[in-house]
């Protein structure tokens, strides 16, 4: 759990992020500190980067992410920040969140983080078309810390469990509002319908 | 002899709502939206108002 909390610390902390949303590849973007990001594939190719200030990890070229492959980072604070609070928000929601005493008073770190510590069921879930909103936040004394951007996955979009739950859920909507139109008739007044009389 | 609609909001709740996902989830797969819950929770609340709506304004079968 720990090291799932650090990658996803990293992702949103180091400005993986570092964009303004809805730009194309343009500048990259984050507030009181810096960072950069190189993700590489199982096989150890290089398949996406990302900096603030700089380009990549906007909602037109996110970060790709694979699970299975491993995220080189490195980051720096504008100031040396103690005795804050985290948080890091994937998809417009908080998820996690802490404290970080930094009693050293660390402003720069670095490190290679293998994603094989996330779960697996991601790397079927995220699609090399999705972007996913990251960004992460470190508020303390001596300052604050926010970076924000996209990822992305690699796997094709027809081979997410997600295409197909959002296909079956299409389909039992349509078939639900095809129920209404069937099932919208006009009935007779109770008083001619009593009329009918009973069978034998 | 008068007459009454018999009409399904429910169902058309229910049909919006399944509807609304379903849709938000392929339009997030294929990147057509950001993946956010606020993206998520319009695209199905939003269906589910529409699909009551529809309910009460789908024409009646079975004369009036």
């Amino acid at each position: 759990m720990m090291r799932i909390i650090r990658v996803l610390a990293v992702l949103g902390a180091t400005g993986l992020a570092l964009a303004l949303p809805a730009t194309a590849a343009s500048a990259a973007d984050a507030t009181g500190c810096s960072g950069s990001v190189v993700s590489k594939n199982a096989a150890g190719e290089t398949i996406g980067t990302a900096s603030a200030p700089g380009e990549g990890g906007t909602q037109a070229d996110p970060l790709p992410i694979d699970t299975a492959g491993k995220v080189a980072w490195k980051g720096s604070t504008d100031s040396v920040i103690t005795g804050a609070t985290w948080k890091v928000t994937a998809a417009g929601a908080t998820f996690l969140q802490g404290t970080y005493a930094n009693s050293d008073g660390v402003t720069a770190s670095a490190g290679v983080q293998d994603m094989s510590a996330l779960p697996a069921v991601l790397g079927t879930i995220l699609t090399n078309k999705m972007a996913v909103p990251v960004s992460g936040e470190i508020t303390g004394t001596g300052g604050t810390c926010t970076a924000s951007g996209f990822i992305t996955g690699v796997v094709a979009p027809t081979s997410s469990p997600v295409f197909y739950a959002g296909a079956v859920a299409g389909v039992i909507g349509v078939a639900m509002g095809a129920g209404v139109i069937a099932g919208t008739k006009a009935l007779a007044a109770p008083a001619a319908a009593a009329g009918g009389g009973g069978v034998a | 002899m008068t007459t009454k609609a018999h009409r399904h909001p429910i169902l058309g709740f229910f049909a919006g709502l399944f509807f609304g996902f379903g849709l938000a989830l392929l339009l997030f797969v294929f990147g057509v939206l950001p993946v956010t819950v606020t993206w998520l929770a319009i695209l199905t609340v939003g269906m589910a108002v529409l699909g009551v709506i529809f309910a009460y304004t789908t024409p009646v079968r079975g004369g009036t």
